[in-house]
């Protein structure tokens, strides 16, 4: 029970005058019981409407009124099936948007070929009166004296104001299912007293017991207890009793017959899960046992297989009338006409009950009280509750199974309660609290010795009382406070690098985005990739079946998020992401189920990390279309390889590293997908030797899938590769007040070698003088290898370069450079 | 031969001088009338050089007259040159003028994701507490995700975070549905006592919606000592809404995780009196079973842990309506929080 009608719970518990409804949802929600939604019982707009014209058509034999209502600012056309309705009746009307009981909306509806704005309401609609039968609700009396008006509040009007309040309640407190539960929770936070329909007195007994007509197999753990009742009589499908029909609406239960409100109202009354049928249609006796091979229930639409499940069976036939923990087989409802009706309350054991409703994936009300545990010692009053709602029928009871009760004590040292809560409690108030919630509490010598009531599945140890204590005293009443840590902060490299890395990208002009690590068959193919060549993880329940693995590089999906940004008619994206991708081990499983409140052992520990995927933290950027804005006054256009290479640098930058580029980038290495990019201008990225990246721009036929501009680029990086690698701490030093000498070389590469290559042979050769290094002249002739030309300036901190030093440092630089294949071509 | 000194001349010429200085527009003139006249061959110059050639007596009379011509010439001279050239500074700047309102190429700074700005205020509140920031897998082993966190099996606990399983079933593996899965890594690891906080991504299969998303982000902390107490985990959530959000009232009200007793979702009073409690955590004392999953006496240490909800925060602090906004990496949203807040 979610719903609570505050009126129905108002009879079992005091309150004080003057608590508003706010006030009672503000009480429920510091004793745990989250207010999700506190509203009217009926919500308008519900009007006076006064009938101008009234046309009576004929459809497929069913006659419905067409009309024309004035309701003050305006005529409504409303469709009214009632046979009580007439040109110049003054009615209740619920137009669009009012919600009336059983949270029925009212929305314009199309009906017999017109539109109708609401709808004229019956007392029964307004959760009033039990029976349709007799037609709308009319204010004729009222509108002809001119006490009332079109379009004046109807709900004011008729006294019809109550409160229905929403609560989420957690899985723990199975037994605030139930305004027993609920009352006594609003009874704990307010101290008026409390009516436990559970002990009255006029529930405490069943109807005189007909031996022989159910049997019980042995040694069926499961079941806690089964009461079971047979009535007979013409109330059973009557229309509901007024009273209990309102209850039920407002609690948002709609029933058909008085047996069927007899058996919801006892549910949610006390919170043991009550089932009805039509007795008339089974044939006595019967058994309750396990379900056999092939036996099977339609439950809910559903055909369920009942071997090994507890059921409820035709002992002549074998055939399956209720599925405990699930519900009465379909067909059996105690509907109209039915004239004797079986009765069944009970309780299961929790474990079972969820099991069977994981299992069979199906959840009832039934289930969902039985999973959170139902109180055992309730189900015989809450079948008597049902039974007392059938007046002048005739009653026995055919089964009365209630296992032996284990009581629970729990000792509490009150020191170790206060100790854990941070606060001193007295502990006689300890003592009242605990009662009032329904325990029976001993004390002595500074203990607590706390018998736990039947209903209370969640106080299971000590603990679990100390919390109670803390929530029933309340939890306003602990001062804050703060720990002094003494423990030493480490602070993690990873981190530390990840941030430094978002730092590098938003600076250099990228924006950061998230995207979620899903991915799919239709995603490799745009992104012409072959998932077998990918450690590919799958989610056994995706929320998507289109994208049922995990990525295994990020570019995987930012692409596509880069792409939905172009689609959005952006002209230039510069976008990267931080996120975790996941490569499969395939290594063994771990599939052991040890038990709770159990250290594993190392070898186990380490069997489970050996299990795990490796899942590396990466860095990934997209640039693609304009990276400049306003460009008037610049040639280029669009972005490119150049703009990765810049990101790169900024990289560098940051981190006070230099990376080593090659080319190409090598083919799929764990977690980098560079098939991904341009095998012409795409590079692989190395720290001190170590793989950490790829980037260059992205394959044009990946371009073209994803509608992304022309040599769009990217670059994926690996932060824990890259934070791995050792570094030296940053020293600063003085800069040299000697003067520099600047020298030029121009140099003719090798057929395989690269800028960056011969840079990197000049650095060699400079060694420490080296100042600056810069790049001035390309020159190609066709057919010929490029001859690049450098100006280098040198400069030593300890002395003047004089003519030998130079000479020393230029041969080193042309040496080393020929030897990686260069050809000086001219030095000055 | 040397000239012969010629007062009236000399006036004459320098009348002639002041003329010319008078009459130049521009310092190209100007200069060639000091030429004219203090050049090698100006008549200031060979005047100059002839007084040598007069008798002593005649000298120092020629002299002085000469001095005062000169000083005289230069006055005017100088006198022009400033005027001339603050003319033509004026008109080169004049000449110079652009319309500033041309817009100019610009390569814009980039920006961090509001969930990235979150979630290192939130770290550096726990480092300046001395906390050390922890990490942990996303997809975690169920131990973890669940046993090692005391969820009951089979209990609909289980079901309360809509967990996605990993393929094939007896992996056992999860996308973990809180980072308190990192709880027990942290406490097998680490050093008691431990105060350590964890910010990452954790997964529950709920279709997005303006609130919800199946991939989010948590902070959690979790500190282990002796004598901690709920008032401990109350000053510490306290505080930390202090520092992201100002004077705070909070209130920690019941809840229930398997993992904590007694636990608790911590409300923030959002918009001052009058305003609205928020959820911002879920939170409560480590449960005795979760310190004996790993190895930890509960008879002598007692803990706290709380999660905090990044989106959340996110949303509170920088006003954003709707999950989509946060997780469908449109840069145009991005873009707003162009390097901070």
């Amino acid at each position: 029970m979610t719903v609570i009608d505050l009126d129905w719970m108002k009879e079992y518990v005091d309150t004080p005058a003057g608590s508003s409804p706010q006030k009672i949802a503000f009480a429920l929600t510091k004793m745990g019981f989250e207010e999700e939604k506190l509203s009217p019982a009926i919500t308008g707009p519900l009007v006076v409407g006064h009938v101008l014209e009234c046309v009576p058509e004929m459809h497929k034999g069913h006659e419905i009124h067409f009309c024309k209502i004035d309701i003050g600012q305006k005529v409504e056309e409303i469709v009214c099936g009632a046979p009580n309705i007439a040109k110049g009746s003054w009615v209740a009307l619920a137009l669009p948007g009012a919600v009336l009981a059983g949270g029925f909306l009212i929305l314009p509806q199309p009906k017999y070929g017109h539109t109708s704005n609401g709808m004229c309401c019956s007392f029964r609609e307004l959760g009033w009166k039990g029976s349709t039968q007799d037609g709308i609700i009319l204010l004729d009396d009222l509108g002809q004296k001119g006490e009332i008006k079109p379009g004046e509040d109807a709900i004011e009007l008729l006294k019809i104001k109550g409160w229905k309040l929403d609560v989420e309640i957690t899985p723990n407190r199975g037994y605030a299912l139930s305004y027993r539960g609920m009352a006594r929770e609003l009874h704990c936070a307010w101290g008026g007293a409390y009516r436990d329909p559970a002990l009255s007195p006029a529930l405490s007994s069943l109807p005189r017991l007909k031996e022989g007509q159910i049997e019980v197999e042995e040694g069926m753990e499961e079941l806690y207890c089964l009461f079971a009742a047979r009535a007979e009589g013409e109330e059973i499908s009557k229309d509901p009793e007024d009273r209990i029909f309102r209850r039920l609406a407002l609690s948002d239960v709609i029933t058909k017959t008085q047996a069927q409100a007899a058996a919801s109202f006892a549910t949610l009354e006390i919170g043991c899960p009550v089932e009805v049928m039509d007795a008339g249609k089974i044939s006595f006796p019967l058994q309750v046992r396990k379900g056999k091979a092939g036996e099977k229930a339609k439950i809910l639409g559903k055909e369920i297989e009942c071997e090994g499940r507890v059921v409820v069976c035709q002992k002549n036939d074998g055939k399956v009338l209720s599925l405990l923990g699930m519900g009465t087989a379909s067909g059996l409802e105690a509907g109209k006409g039915c004239k004797e009706a079986l009765f069944l309350s009970y309780s299961l054991d929790p474990s079972y009950a969820s099991r069977l409703s994981q299992s069979l994936k199906i959840s009832t009300d039934s289930s969902y009280r039985l999973e959170r545990g139902v109180d055992s010692r309730a189900c015989k009053p809450a079948l008597s509750r049902a039974l007392s709602l059938l007046k002048g029928c005739s009653f026995e009871t055919l089964l009365s199974l209630e296992k032996p009760w284990e009581e629970r004590v729990i000792k509490v040292e009150t020191k170790k309660a206060e100790s854990i809560l941070g606060e001193e409690i007295p502990e006689e108030k300890m003592v009242k609290e605990l009662q009032e919630a329904g325990c029976e509490v001993k004390s002595e010598d500074g203990r607590l010795f706390v018998k736990i009531p039947s209903w209370r599945y969640d106080l299971r140890e000590a603990v679990d009382v100390e919390g109670e204590i803390g929530r029933l005293v309340g939890y306003d009443l602990i001062k804050p406070g703060l720990p002094e840590n003494r423990a030493m902060a480490a602070s993690s490299p990873l981190k530390k690098v990840e941030q430094k890395v978002q730092d590098a990208f938003a600076y250099a002009g990228l924006n950061e985005v998230t995207s979620y690590p899903f991915v799919g068959e239709k995603d490799f193919a745009l992104l012409e990739e072959s998932p077998e060549d990918l450690k590919l993880m799958k989610i056994a329940n995706p929320l998507y079946d289109s994208r049922p693995f995990m990525r295994t590089d990020l570019l995987s999906t930012l692409l596509f998020t880069c792409s939905s940004n172009v689609h959005h008619g952006l002209e230039g994206v510069k976008i990267f992401e931080t996120g975790r991708v996941f490569l499969a081990s395939g290594k063994s499983w771990f599939s052991e189920k040890p038990p709770r409140g159990e250290r594993l052992s190392d070898e186990k520990l380490a069997a489970i990390e050996c299990s795990l995927p490796s899942q590396p933290l990466h860095a990934a950027a997209v640039l693609s279309g304009k990276g400049f804005e306003n460009n008037w006054q610049n040639e280029r256009e669009l972005l490119d390889y150049r703009d990765v290479l810049q990101v790169l640098n900024r990289l560098e930058e940051r981190l006070r590293l230099k990376f080593e580029i090659k080319q190409p980038a090598s083919s799929i290495a764990s977690g980098f997908n560079s098939s991904l990019l341009h095998p012409g201008r795409s590079c692989a990225v190395y720290l001190k030797g170590k793989l950490i990246g790829i980037a260059g721009e992205i394959n044009p036929r990946t371009i073209k899938n994803l509608g992304l501009f022309d040599h769009s680029c990217a670059l994926e990086i690996d932060l824990e590769a890259l934070a791995s690698v050792p570094k030296e701490a940053f020293r600063a030093s003085s800069p040299s007040l000697y003067p520099s000498v600047k020298q030029d070389f121009s140099f003719e590469t090798g057929s395989k070698m690269s800028c960056g290559e011969l840079e990197e042979c000049i650095r060699k050769g400079a060694g420490e003088t080296l100042e600056g290094l810069e790049l001035f002249d390309v020159y190609k002739e066709e057919g010929e290898n490029p001859s690049l030309t450098f100006s280098v300036r040198l400069r030593s901190k300890e002395k003047t370069l004089d003519s030998q030093d130079i000479t020393k440092i230029r041969d080193s630089i042309i040496s080393i450079a020929q030897a990686a294949g260069a050809r000086l071509k001219g030095n000055c | 031969m040397n000239a012969v000194f010629d007062s009236s001349a000399l006036s004459s010429s320098l009348k002639e001088g002041l003329k010319q200085i008078e009459g130049a527009q521009s310092s190209e003139e100007l200069e060639s009338v000091h030429s004219k006249y203090f050049g090698s061959q100006g008549l200031f110059s060979l005047a100059s050089k002839s007084i040598g050639s007069l008798q002593k007596d005649e000298r120092k009379e020629a002299g002085e007259f000469f001095g005062r011509c000169k000083k005289e010439f230069d006055c005017a001279f100088l006198k022009k040159k400033e005027e001339v050239e603050a003319k033509e500074e004026k008109e080169k700047l004049d000449s110079e003028r652009v319309d500033m309102t041309l817009p100019f190429t610009r390569f814009p700074m980039g920006s961090l994701h509001p969930i990235t700005l979150a979630s290192r205020k939130i770290e550096a509140f726990f480092t300046s507490l001395g906390w050390s920031l922890g990490e942990g897998p996303e997809i975690e082993h169920a131990w973890y995700n669940f046993d090692a966190l005391n969820f009951p099996p089979d209990h609909p606990a289980r079901q309360m975070q809509d967990t996605f399983y990993m393929s094939p079933e007896e992996s056992c593996l999860v996308l973990r549905t809180q980072t308190s899965s990192t709880q027990v890594r942290e406490l097998i690891s680490g050093p008691l006592p431990l105060y350590t906080a964890s910010i990452g991504k954790v997964f529950r299969s709920d279709p997005l919606d303006a609130f919800h998303s199946p991939v989010f982000h948590q902070c959690e902390g979790l500190a282990v000592d002796e004598g901690l107490s709920v008032s401990d985990l109350k000053g510490v959530l306290k505080a930390l809404c202090a520092y992201l959000f100002g004077e705070a009232e909070i209130r920690l009200r019941p809840s229930y995780f398997p993992f904590t007793e007694p636990s608790f979702e911590m409300d923030m009073l959002f918009g001052g009196e009058g305003g609205k409690w928020v959820e911002l955590a879920g939170a409560g004392m480590v449960h005795p079973n979760v310190l004996k999953s790993a190895g930890v006496d509960p008879e002598k240490y007692t803990g706290f842990a709380f999660g905090i909800g990044i989106e959340r925060v996110a949303m509170l602090k920088y006003g954003i309506k709707d999950m989509h906004d946060l997780v469908e990496g449109d840069e145009r949203f991005s873009r707003q929080f162009a390097m901070g807040e």
